[in-house]
This record gives structure tokens, C-alpha cells and sequence, in this order.
């Protein structure tokens, strides 16, 4: 072979392998195709564990019977049981500030008030004159019995349904409302009572609560649990559920905060509401028992309920007390 | 042939190294019928030839495509760190809107324009970024789509708290509540999920990159170790002691052995120092920021829970652990100046002065306000730095490596010329 010759055959075969070379790199890739990243699985919602069923106390009589007043007022603030609070010259009250119309913030003037604020100055009026003497802590649901035992608060004004087990905890006021569970829907339903409501119909309360066991009773309607009952106003609001149950005055207080609901139906419950006092201290029960029968007397208690429950839950009188409990079981 | 030898002799005059040797007669020059396969030297000088070719062909192409591969690795690992630091910058805008609209649901209609403001601000920024870092990363999208929504309904549900709010309904405080309680159990699985989907992305380059060095090396020794035993079977059969071409060859397989692998090997470490340093930094930085403005959050929806704010009192102290284990020593002074502040505020609140406690929180001068601005302020400088360095360190290097890339192919196609060229010669001698 001549030198050109092999030079030139050279020169094509290094060429050829040149190409040969930059084909199979641009051929390989680089990488990078990512997989999308993945969507969290949203965490299966556990139904919160119920309470375990406890056996029922039993109590004779009439449940909501309480200790019996003091004939007088001066008697009773001279009774040994309300010394402590007489001396501090204040009464340290459990109360809620977010329960529109039982217990709530006024925000132009700062202060709170509502139903159940009334009858706690009611309370604080008998005891020294003044209703402005009441110390108000606000407290949850929760707190309302440990705050009683331990001496957290004096009394508790929270719309605290008297019932027989409590009273195993506690001591209560004779009943200054009677409060029943009715249900909440909005303006545009014909329902009249909670048998109307549509079959299949979602209704909320919160979870745990009586109101809610109580749908129980109704296997045509859906109930649907919330963390409380302005959140039932806000799933309502938004239409994820078709009504809304709890005690009246609860249901009255969304209602004034929604021009578009209204309340309806007869009371299907019996929720008659006290004033919560520690167990021990039956003098304070009396003392209250005798402050309410006062509140009661000279129309504190009328004024009351027109200025707060009445434009939602109509006209209403006072209930009438029962008297006659001798300790914690009747 | 012996016609030819004196003409290459001639031919080329220059010729230093090449000493000429005695003929080679050792072996017969044609293979006779019945013998073994290769035999002959010349089959085995082809078989050389081959082999020289292909592993300096195959280095070539190997250390090409390392260069390249880690130049691409590099690029993603970049973006990726500039969409971690996206992704870090949502979750502290969402809490800082979320902080903002808290404190300001306290003050109701007496909100100063300036936290409005600041409000939505904050919300804009995050959805912006929302979208920008759905372009920069498509494998995101999805997540980022979710995101997009989960911002939009909280936007609309903060609104109807304020709303409710101004008109004193106490259903606004429950709508606020909501809001929140959606960014941390809506908004935080996602933002988790995109943060540790692009730490994995960026591990897995800086492995490639790892993975390129070695694969280069491996190349490069099988080449370089080939040549060698080569010219030393050729010198010893050919009775020459260098072969230019196989020579040439090896230097040509041995630069970008030697020289591109040491800089992929500083490289790689480079970008490793970057990842276990101021990146790692610049995401603890970015949560213990997003975690300050979360606890700001619990720490004014106890006040508008009032009392029944505990689990928010209880979720500050957890976002304040959060903080101190995140941020460097010198920043430790500002957080807790604040959150002495903090528990002055919760006490009066306990004790029952809630007003004032409030006053106290919404107070754009007061101590809560400033003490928390002043340890933000330092951490975001902080911040700051960190991701620059994280993001510079990544981009500033390596414009060579495509050059790198092209270069080392090249030298691959010359080593396999000359390569064969040098055989060739001792071949010809056969002819």
C-alpha cells in the first residue's frame, strides 16, 4: 500500500471513528426524568374514642331539687360557708366569653355579659350590694367541675345542665332556666319541628355532647360532629350541613349571628340549667338558692330574658324552683 | 517488505526515539494450516491494535459522557437547591400571613392599615411563589396544584373571619380558628412532602456525580493498564523499548484520567460540603423562621380563644422548642427576650386581665411586637447568607466540565489513532 494511500485510509478510518464516537454520546442521555412528587395520604380521621359507659348514679326524687334557700338574706351572708368570700369581698365566677347571649364580650364596652352573667351578678347584688363585685373567669366546658373542686372559682355560670351525676361531683342552684334541646335551620326550610326535617338530613353538634347522642332518637337524620356549635354555624354557613341541634339558648345565640336561621320546634329535652357550687359548701347553695328566689321576686329575671332570649326563643317565665335535697343522691 | 524497510527508514529521518532493531525471526511470519489461532505475531499485533483501539475509544467515550453527566447532575442539583429554598420561603410567607391575620383579628375593625397590608403581602408573595416553582420543577406540580388550592380557601375563610369579626359575631373567631388549623393540617403535609422530595432529588445528582468519578476511573485504569501491558509485550516482542504511538497514547488516556478526575473528585466534594453545610443550615434556618412565625399565630389565637386557649398555649411552647434547637447560639438571646415577653403577656391573660394582655399583643410598639421583630430580623439576615452561599457554591463552579466533556472524547479518538498508527508500524514490519 502506498504512504498516501494508507495515510488517507488513515485519516477516513479516524474520521469514521470520530463520528462513530460523537453518535453514541449524544445517543446517551443525562438523566434527570424526576418521578412527581408524591401527594401526602391524608391521615384516616379516627372517631374520637367514646366515653366508657359508666354506670348510671341514681338519685331519689326530683333531680334538680336543691338545697333549701336561706329564709333571709343577712342570715345566709353571715353563714360560716360564705365567710372566705365575704372577707375577699369578691365572687369569683366560671363563665364563657364566646356564647353569644349567655356569655359574651362586648367589644365596644369590654365587658362581658349575657344571661348567665346576669344571674352570677345577681348573686354578687344579694351578697354585697353591688352586682359589679363578680370576679369573671372565663373557663372551658371542661374546666367547669375541676375549677369548683379545687376552689378555682366560687360559682360557675356556663349554662351547666343539672343532672344526677354531676351532683356526685358537685352541688347546683335550684334551676334558673329551663333550657330544652330544639334545633336551628335556616330561614328557607318549612321544617316546624326536627320530625320535618328531610330524611337523610346532615345535623350537627358537637361531638360528645348530649345534643348529639340525642339525635339518637331520630335514625331518618345524619348527625354530624364538631368541635363545638359556632363551628355547626360555620359548616352551616358554608352548607355542609342542613341544621343544627343543641339546647336553645345555645341555638338562640347562632341565631342572632345569622339573620338567615332561625330556631324551631318544640323542646324534645329537659336541660333545666344551675348555678355550679362546690360539694361541700351547701351554705353558698343556699345563699344562692335565696339570691335567685330574690332575682326572681323583683323581675331581674324577666328584664333578663326579654333582653337576651326572648327576640330569639319568644316569650318565657321563670321556672319554678324545687327545694328539698338532703346530700348528694336526693 | 525488504524493499520497503529502507524506504520508511529514509522516509522518516527525524525519528529520535524509534532505535532500529535487529529483525525480528523468532516467530514464522504466516501461520501455517492446522496451527493454533494466533500463533503469529502479526495476528497478535492486530489483536493489539484492536485492543488499544477500543479501550482508548471506550475511555473516550466514557470520560466524555462522566463530564457530561456530572455537568447535568450539577445544573439539577442546583435547581433543585433553588426550589427547596422556593419551597422554604411558601411555608414561612404562609406563616407569616397566617401570624398577621391572628394578631389582627385582636383589634377587629381597628386593624392598622399597615398590618392589612403586610397580610397581603405575605399572601401574594407565597402564591406567586407557588407558581413560579411549579414552572421551575414539573415533578412538583401536583403538590403545588393542592397547595394552590389549600392558599386560596384559606384566604377566602380568613376573610369571612374578619368579616364576622367587624360586625362583633363571635362565629369569626371560629372561622379564624379554622383557617389556621387548614395551613398547618392541609398546607404542612405538602410543603413537607415538597421539601424532602427535593432533598432527595439533590442527594441523588450529588450521588450521580459520585458515581460518574469512579466510573471514570475505572475507565480510565482498565485503558491506561491495557496500553501498558501492550508496549510492554510489543517491546519485548518487537525488540523495541517505546512505541511512539502507544505511548501517545497512554498520555492521552492519562490527562483526563488523572487531571479530570482529580477535579471531578474536587467537584463532587464541593458540592457535598455545600449539601451537608450551607444548605442543611439555610433549611433548619428556614423552618425555625417558619416555626417563630407559627408560634406568634398560637400565641394570638389563645388570646381570641380565650379561655379556652390552652392547646394553643401548649403548641407555642412546642413551636418555641422548635426555634431554640434550630438557630445558632447568638441568636438564642433575641428568641428568648421575646418569649419572656411572651410569658408576661400569658400571665396577665391568666390571671384574668385579658384587655390588657390583648393591648399587649397588638401593640405595634410594644415589647412583644419589637422583641419579636428584632430576633426575626436577625434570623432572616442569617438566613439569607446561608442560602446564598448554598445557592452560589453550586452555581459558581464547573463551566469546563462540557468543555472537559468534548476535549476527553477527542483525546479518546486521538489516543485510538495513534494507537493504531504506532502498531501499525511494528505490523508493517511483517509485511
Amino acid at each position: 500500500m502506498s504512504r498516501v494511500a494508507r495515510r488517507t485510509g488513515r485519516r477516513r478510518v479516524t474520521a469514521a471513528l470520530a463520528g462513530c464516537a460523537a453518535l453514541a454520546l449524544a445517543a446517551c442521555g443525562t438523566g434527570g426524568d424526576y418521578a412527581p412528587t408524591a401527594l401526602p395520604q391524608t391521615p384516616t380521621v379516627t372517631s374520637a374514642p367514646s366515653a366508657p359507659a359508666t354506670t348510671p348514679a341514681t338519685c331519689r326524687g326530683d333531680v334538680t331539687a336543691s338545697y333549701d334557700p336561706f329564709p333571709d338574706l343577712a342570715a345566709g351572708r353571715a353563714a360560716p360557708g360564705l365567710a372566705e368570700i365575704v372577707e375577699r369581698g369578691r365572687l369569683v365566677v366560671g363563665v364563657s366569653a364566646d356564647s353569644r347571649l349567655l356569655g359574651a364580650r362586648n367589644p365596644a364596652t369590654n365587658a362581658i355579659e349575657g344571661f348567665d352573667i346576669d344571674a352570677a351578678r345577681a348573686v354578687s347584688q344579694a351578697l354585697f350590694g353591688s352586682p359589679d363585685r363578680v370576679v369573671l373567669r372565663v373557663i372551658t366546658a371542661a374546666d367547669r367541675i375541676p375549677l369548683l373542686q379545687d376552689g378555682g372559682v366560687d360559682l360557675v355560670a356556663r349554662n351547666f345542665t343539672i343532672t344526677c351525676d354531676r351532683w356526685q361531683q358537685i352541688a347546683f342552684s335550684g334551676t334558673y332556666y329551663l333550657a330544652g334541646q330544639r334545633v336551628l335551620v335556616p330561614t328557607s326550610s318549612v321544617a316546624t319541628q326536627v320530625t320535618d326535617l328531610a330524611k337523610g338530613s346532615r345535623v350537627c353538634a358537637p361531638t360528645g355532647s348530649t345534643s348529639l347522642a340525642a339525635l339518637g332518637d331520630y335514625p331518618d337524620l345524619v348527625p354530624v360532629g364538631a368541635t363545638a356549635h359556632t363551628q355547626c354555624l360555620v359548616l352551616l354557613q358554608q352548607g355542609r350541613v342542613d341544621a343544627i341541634t343543641g339546647d336553645d339558648t345555645v341555638l338562640a345565640g347562632l341565631a342572632a349571628q345569622d339573620p338567615y336561621t332561625k330556631v324551631i320546634g318544640d323542646k324534645f329535652s329537659r336541660e333545666p340549667y344551675g348555678l355550679g357550687v362546690d360539694q361541700d359548701n351547701r351554705d353558698l347553695v343556699r345563699f344562692v338558692n335565696a339570691a335567685l328566689a330574690q332575682w326572681r321576686a323583683d323581675g331581674g329575671w324577666q328584664r333578663s330574658y326579654d333582653r337576651w332570649l326572648a327576640p330569639a326563643l319568644g316569650r318565657g317565665a321563670p321556672p319554678t324552683p324545687v327545694y328539698g335535697r338532703t346530700g348528694p343522691t336526693g | 517488505m525488504t524493499a520497503e524497510t529502507p524506504a520508511r527508514s529514509a522516509a522518516v529521518p527525524a525519528r529520535a526515539a524509534a532505535t532500529p532493531a535487529p529483525r525480528p525471526s523468532a516467530t514464522p511470519d504466516t501461520a501455517p494450516a492446522g496451527r493454533r489461532f494466533l500463533a503469529s505475531t502479526p495476528e497478535r499485533l492486530r489483536l493489539l491494535a484492536v485492543v488499544a483501539v477500543l479501550v482508548t475509544l471506550g475511555f473516550g467515550l466514557v470520560a466524555a459522557q462522566a463530564f457530561r453527566m456530572t455537568s447535568a447532575a450539577h445544573d439539577r442539583a442546583d435547581a433543585g437547591t433553588a426550589q427547596l429554598l422556593r419551597v422554604q420561603q411558601i411555608d414561612i410567607d404562609l406563616a407569616r400571613a397566617d401570624a398577621t391575620a391572628t394578631n389582627a383579628f385582636l383589634v377587629a375593625g381597628q386593624e392598622p392599615a399597615a398590618q392589612r397590608e403586610a397580610y397581603l403581602s405575605a399572601l401574594r408573595d407565597a402564591s406567586e411563589l407557588v407558581a413560579r416553582a411549579a414552572t421551575a420543577q414539573p415533578a412538583d406540580a401536583d403538590v403545588l396544584a393542592r397547595l394552590n388550592t389549600v392558599v386560596v380557601e384559606y384566604s377566602g375563610t380568613v376573610e369571612q373571619a374578619r368579616a364576622n369579626n367587624r360586625q362583633n359575631l363571635q362565629v369569626g373567631a371560629q372561622y379564624l380558628r379554622d383557617a389556621s388549623a387548614s395551613l398547618r393540617g392541609d398546607a404542612g403535609p405538602l410543603l413537607d412532602a415538597l421539601t424532602s422530595a427535593n432533598r432527595s432529588r439533590i442527594d441523588a445528582e450529588l450521588e450521580a456525580v459520585a458515581q460518574n468519578r469512579q466510573v471514570l476511573f475505572v475507565a480510565g485504569a482498565l485503558a491506561a493498564v491495557a496500553l501498558l501491558l501492550g508496549s510492554v509485550w510489543l517491546a519485548r516482542t518487537t525488540r523495541r523499548y517505546v512505541n511512539l504511538g502507544l505511548l501517545a497514547a497512554l498520555v492521552l488516556v492519562l490527562v483526563p484520567l488523572v487531571g479530570g478526575g482529580t477535579a471531578l473528585a474536587g467537584v463532587g466534594q464541593e458540592a457535598e460540603r455545600t449539601r451537608a453545610g450551607a444548605l442543611r443550615e439555610t433549611i433548619d434556618l428556614a423552618q425555625a423562621r417558619a416555626a417563630a412565625f407559627d408560634a406568634r399565630s398560637n400565641e394570638s389565637l389563645t388570646l381570641v380563644s380565650r379561655g379556652s386557649g390552652a392547646a394553643y398555649e401548649a403548641a407555642w411552647q412546642g413551636d418555641a422548642e422548635e426555634v431554640l434547637a434550630a438557630v445558632p447560639a447568638d441568636l438564642d438571646r433575641a428568641w428568648r427576650a421575646y418569649a419572656d415577653v411572651h410569658a408576661a403577656v400569658r400571665g396577665q391573660d391568666d390571671q384574668g386581665e385579658w384587655d390588657a394582655a390583648r393591648k399587649a399583643a397588638t401593640d405595634p410598639d410594644g415589647e412583644l411586637a419589637t422583641t419579636f421583630v428584632a430576633f426575626d430580623e436577625a434570623l432572616t439576615s442569617t438566613l439569607e447568607t446561608r442560602a446564598g452561599d448554598a445557592s452560589s457554591a453550586l452555581t459558581r463552579s464547573q463551566p469546563w466540565l462540557p468543555v472537559a466533556g468534548w476535549l476527553s472524547l477527542l483525546a479518546g479518538v486521538a489516543a485510538a489513532a495513534l494507537a493504531w498508527r504506532g502498531v501499525g508500524r511494528r505490523l508493517e514490519e511483517y509485511r
